[in-house]
């Protein structure tokens, strides 16, 4: 990667990060309360009150995809950091284990992934009713396989490397291996699929939620909003022009990231 | 390679056996007494006497290993339960359904093969030019476009503005178009980067030289080499794909109002009809792990050298 | 209207029955047509210029259309399928369909002449007989306690009944229907008509917009004026009698304090909800103004927030931990607000603002718009529970109120129960004077608004869109009826 490059990735990576900013602070930029029904400007139009019009309902919809913003990131990264951590340490375990539960660990890997991830998250959720919590179980349920895999292949790759027989032969147990040898040689790619997960994650909460699923009304977030909107294409398009942009953005925002992180580490076929 | 088919076949089976097993369980645990919800659907209020008739009748009392034996049993003569909504056979309700989701996913598949090849190609033979810029950018939007909000702008411009589509006609050849293109728009941008990718990669190896400094055409290099050892990986990548696709009809149904079995199954979520969404866990997973397990032996055919190995 | 209103009352009853009847016509035959009726329906051959083809898309359709059950009635009378002895027509006047005229002998003895030339679509004659048997059949059948009348004797002269198929039905879908080639009043305009089942709104717009439907009721307000300056479509719109209430479950601890019930009336601002979300006039009791013992006036509950909260702090209702939601016996008070989808966006967005609402007065509020509304209705799984009545189709007060407040009566979800209400009922039965039946109304309705049985919220402008083509469309005030004999294409 050449230093141009560089300088363009660094300067992607501080917009994502102030992007992550202002939707932790959204409350403080919002100009409205994203659940206030202002009766006497119900759909009204962009403009001077409302910089992006109103609902049905008279609620902002500025304040509310700037609050849903916070939701939906919210959620993208606590399904992200959970499934990061439960599977990288499976994948680990799997990895560092002997056939038996090597095997047991790839076989139940196999299992679920013989689910379409958005068919299985539907039956989870259909069983245990929508809401956030299931909904970011339900996907969990099944994509902590991913990190399980790669972990697990990485893993190995380094294990019967020469580089950790030294270790071991320098007398590191198998927790200091881990720990000391493994994981920060493997965390690349790891990081990598952690980044180019994210627009899919968001994507898939966002369209569970738009189907009903996922994050329940009043709350808003950008999948729901379009869901609501949807009664009002052709009479009020602002309520499915700004969330659906807001969504599209966002993951645009963190596919390039992504794509970009990949050069960047320089790694390749993930 | 008889006997790499044959391993795969068991594999098969027994993933399609695990499979079940799992979409059983989950049912089976889901809160709610069957028996409860199934008479509910005659619109009458049992009584406890009928209550518990009902539920041996259903084999309730039995243990789990054989209420999911006789379950599986069922599921293998093509009964796949009673609706707990209409108190119809499941079976019935969820094949034709089923049947229309299929043509919508078939018909994304041809889409998305059939415009990300090209796609994928040129950008690759004309790699860093203009039209490989455009591609890629076109490919990158594509992954980034949430699939509701697209298919709702495409309902809005095809079929209103420019009425070249009907919204509710399920029936014509027609009707499919634009609900499978808004299905692959996002396959179509992730293939479109895959097939780019596995071209180069292919260009990047050793042979390609070689055959240049014989003198080989760059065409006949393209045709004869690049493309044929290319695309076994793409096949691979390309069984994948169905996952996504099973999955993306669910969401393209609702917005076409299209009568598939993704539209069924969001339906049985809102009724907590349990038979019905299982058998849309279990369908769609089954035609899943069978597309890839054919993708698989068709994989092994057709690479030289895997069935050397093998 | 002189007539003795119990004979207006009987009528509605027979209107029911009778759609029974043409619809027992549609039920188990194995021919090919569709029942009596300026019924109509498909060919395959939909494309085939020579075929009048109509397309029209309904808001309601239930798995059948056997017209014993449920509300099945109404669709059979909605699309053409079957007709009644007489009809309420689009001006409130009595109309006779397939009996020619009628007469009451005595209070209780009513006598209609059946045409001679009516025949159902197989061509049998619809006699007398045919209509006794249909309405036996239907007072046997009917799971709808509150359309059941007291039948003496039934006598009649004739034939067998013979019964007919809708061309095709599905109950996602729709049906197709072919005309009735032997209909009384001669020629029909129509071939066929498809009849789409689009639950949403909004769809049903842009079907009218995309050119694959001539013809759509209840179009979304919001989106009325796509149509209303555009020569293609004509949009018939008006007053009709429709009221929507929320249904207020009396099971619920909290609810059987009448303070908490009035809170809940005084916490809304109904006025802005009829003018700026829904755009239509708000209720200030169960029965449109337009009716004689229609609620007028000033509004029992006029919103006040103040009030509201006076009231449930007198109720000892208050916020004790500092949530912000007040507590019965420890417990937050979080209602569940249930509607159905093809209740469609209004029945949400004032979900939606009322929780907004009762937020301010320390009330929790979940909205949920379901597909299984019936089971969350007979289930008795909610708090307010959104429901769209007709509440006076035959321009009288007793049916809404024996069907839907009387104590044990089936309609009544939320288990109501009110003595005086019930006297008035029972006084309903007795009563034959139409001034006097007005006046139960009158006083039947202000007790059920005084005590809060159920929150009336708003009477809804109803509205048909048609292509311009299509000639003959009548907006019927009671929305039982969309099509009948007197459609055509206009250039034909």
């Amino acid at each position: 990667m050449n230093a141009i490059k560089k300088n363009i990735y660094y300067k992607i990576l501080a917009v994502a990060v102030i992007f992550i900013f202002f939707a932790l602070v959204a409350p403080l930029c919002a100009p409205n309360d994203p659940l206030h029904t202002d009766f006497e400007h119900v759909l009204e139009k962009p403009g001077e009150n409302y910089l992006l019009g109103t609902d049905q309902v008279g609620r902002c919809v500025l304040s509310r995809i700037l609050y849903g913003a916070r939701v939906s990131l919210g959620m993208t990264f606590s399904l992200l950091g959970m499934v990061f951590i439960f599977g990288v340490g499976i994948g680990t375990v799997a990895g560092m284990s002997g056939k038996v539960v090597d095997s047991f660990i790839t076989r139940l890997i196999d299992v679920i992934l013989s689910f379409p991830e958005i068919v299985f998250a539907i039956g989870i959720v259909g069983i245990i009713g929508p809401g956030i919590k299931n909904t970011i179980f339900a996907l969990s349920i099944i994509w902590w396989t991913k990190y399980a895999r790669l972990t697990r292949v990485l893993v190995i790759s380094i294990k019967n490397s020469e580089y950790l027989a030294a270790a071991r032969m320098a007398g590191a147990g198998t927790l200091r291996c881990v720990f000391k040898y493994i994981l920060p040689n493997i965390v690349s790619p790891l990081a990598v699929q952690f980044v180019l997960d994210i627009g899919n994650i968001m994507l898939a909460l966002a369209g569970l939620s738009f189907l009903g699923l996922g994050v329940q009304p009043p709350i808003p977030e950008w999948g729901n909003m379009l869901n609501e909107g949807r009664a009002y294409l052709q009479t009020a398009p602002w309520l499915l022009l700004y969330p659906g942009l807001a969504i599209f953005l966002t993951v645009s925002l963190f596919n390039v990231l992504g794509d970009m992180t990949r050069d960047f580490l320089d790694i390749k076929n993930i | 390679m008889k006997k790499y088919i044959l391993t795969r076949m068991v594999h098969l089976l027994i993933v399609m056996f695990v499979v079940s097993f799992f979409t059983f369980a989950m049912v089976y645990i889901a809160p709610g007494d069957p028996a409860e919800l199934l008479l509910s659907a005659h619109d009458t209020i049992p009584t406890s006497e009928v209550l518990e008739k009902t539920r041996t009748e259903m084999g309730l009392d039995d243990s789990f290993i054989i209420q999911f034996g006789r379950w599986l049993k069922g599921v293998l003569h093509g009964d796949l339960g009673t609706s707990y909504v209409s108190g119809e056979a499941v079976w019935d309700r969820v094949i034709p359904r089923l049947g229309m989701s299929i043509k919508l996913a078939v018909t994304a598949f041809i889409l998305l093969v059939g415009i990300s090849f090209p796609l994928g190609f040129l950008s690759a033979v004309f790699k860093s030019k203009p039209v490989d810029h455009t591609i890629r950018i076109i490919s990158f939007l594509e992954i980034s476009v949430p699939t509701f909000w697209l298919g709702l702008i495409l309902i809005y411009t095809f079929t209103v503005k420019f009425q070249w589509f009907k919204i509710m006609d399920q029936q014509s050849v027609k009707s499919v178009v634009l609900p499978a293109f808004t299905l692959a728009v996002p396959l179509i941008g992730r293939y479109t980067r895959i097939i780019r990718a596995a071209i180069l990669d292919e260009y990047s190896k050793n042979y390609v030289l070689g055959e240049r400094s014989r003198g080989a055409g760059e065409l006949s290099i393209l045709l004869r080499n690049v493309l044929p050892n290319s695309i076994l990986g793409i096949l691979t990548l390309l069984g994948l794909s169905v996952a996504l696709l099973l999955g993306g009809t669910v969401i393209v149904e609702n917005i076409f109002s299209w009568q598939g079995l993704g539209s069924l199954a969001l339906q049985s979520v809102t009724y907590r009809d349990y038979p019905v969404l299982q058998s849309y866990v279990l369908l769609m997973s089954i035609i899943y792990v069978n597309v890839n397990f054919v993708v698989d032996v068709v994989t092994i055919i057709l690479d030289p050298r895997l069935r050397e190995e093998n | 209207m002189k007539r003795n209103s119990l004979v207006l009352y009987a009528i509605i009853m027979i209107m029911i029955i009778n759609i029974a009847f043409v619809g027992a016509g549609c039920q188990k035959d194995d021919s090919n047509q569709a029942g009596l009726g300026e019924g109509e329906t498909s060919n395959s051959n939909i494309n085939s210029s020579e075929d009048k083809n109509l397309n029209m898309a309904i808001f309601w359709l239930d798995p059948n259309i056997e017209p014993t059950e449920g509300w099945n009635g109404w669709t059979l009378t909605r699309c053409g399928i079957g007709e009644n002895l007489i009809q309420i027509d689009e001006n409130l006047n009595v109309k006779p369909v397939v009996a020619e005229s009628y007469a009451e002998v005595d209070e209780k003895t009513y006598v209609f002449n059946i045409r001679e030339n009516v025949k159902f679509q197989n061509g049998k004659n619809v006699t007398a007989d045919s209509c006794k048997q249909s309405i036996e059949r239907a007072l046997l059948l009917t799971d709808r306690e509150d359309v059941k009348f007291n039948l003496d004797s039934i006598d009649a002269e004739g034939q067998m009944l013979t019964i007919k198929l809708v061309d095709e039905f599905d109950p996602d879908s729709g049906m197709k229907l072919s005309k009735n080639e032997y209909h009384w009043s001669g020629e029909i305009g129509i071939d066929t008509v498809d009849v789409k089942y689009v639950q949403d709104g909004t769809t049903r717009a842009m079907m009218l917009q995309s050119g694959e439907i001539d013809f759509a009721p209840q179009i979304e307000t919001n989106d009325l004026r796509l149509f209303k300056d555009d020569d293609r479509y004509v949009v018939l719109k008006g007053a009709n009698l429709r009221v929507f209430l929320l249904r207020l479950n009396m099971e619920k601890p909290y609810m059987q304090s009448k303070e908490f019930r009035q809170a809940l009336a005084y916490g809304i601002d109904k006025q802005t909800y009829a003018d700026n979300i829904v755009h239509g006039i708000n209720a200030k009791g169960p029965f449109n103004s337009m009716l004689p013992f229609g609620s007028s006036g000033e509004d029992v509950h006029e919103y006040s927030p103040e009030k509201a909260k006076e009231l449930l702090d007198d109720a000892g209702i208050v916020d004790t931990d500092g949530d912000g939601i007040r507590e019965l016996d420890g417990e937050n008070i979080i209602l569940k607000y249930y509607s159905r989808t093809n209740h469609g966006a209004g029945a949400n967005n004032i979900g939606i603002a009322m929780q907004s609402q009762y937020k301010d007065i320390g009330i929790g509020l979940e909205v949920f718009q379901v597909e299984n509304y019936s089971d969350i209705a007979k289930k008795g799984e909610f708090d307010l529970l959104w429901e769209r009545w007709t509440s006076a189709p035959s321009g009288d007060p007793q049916y809404f109120f024996d069907a839907s407040y009387k104590t044990g009566s089936a309609g009544n979800f939320g288990n109501y129960s009110n003595s005086k209400f019930d006297e008035i009922c029972d006084k309903l039965n007795d009563a034959t004077e139409k001034q006097e039946r007005e006046q139960l109304g009158i006083e039947g309705a202000k007790l059920l608004v005084e005590d809060v049985a159920s929150l009336f919220m708003y009477y809804q402008e109803g509205n048909v869109v048609v292509s311009s083509e299509i000639d003959g469309v009548h907006r019927f005030i009671s929305e039982i009826y969309y099509i009948d004999e007197r459609l055509g294409f206009k250039n034909q």
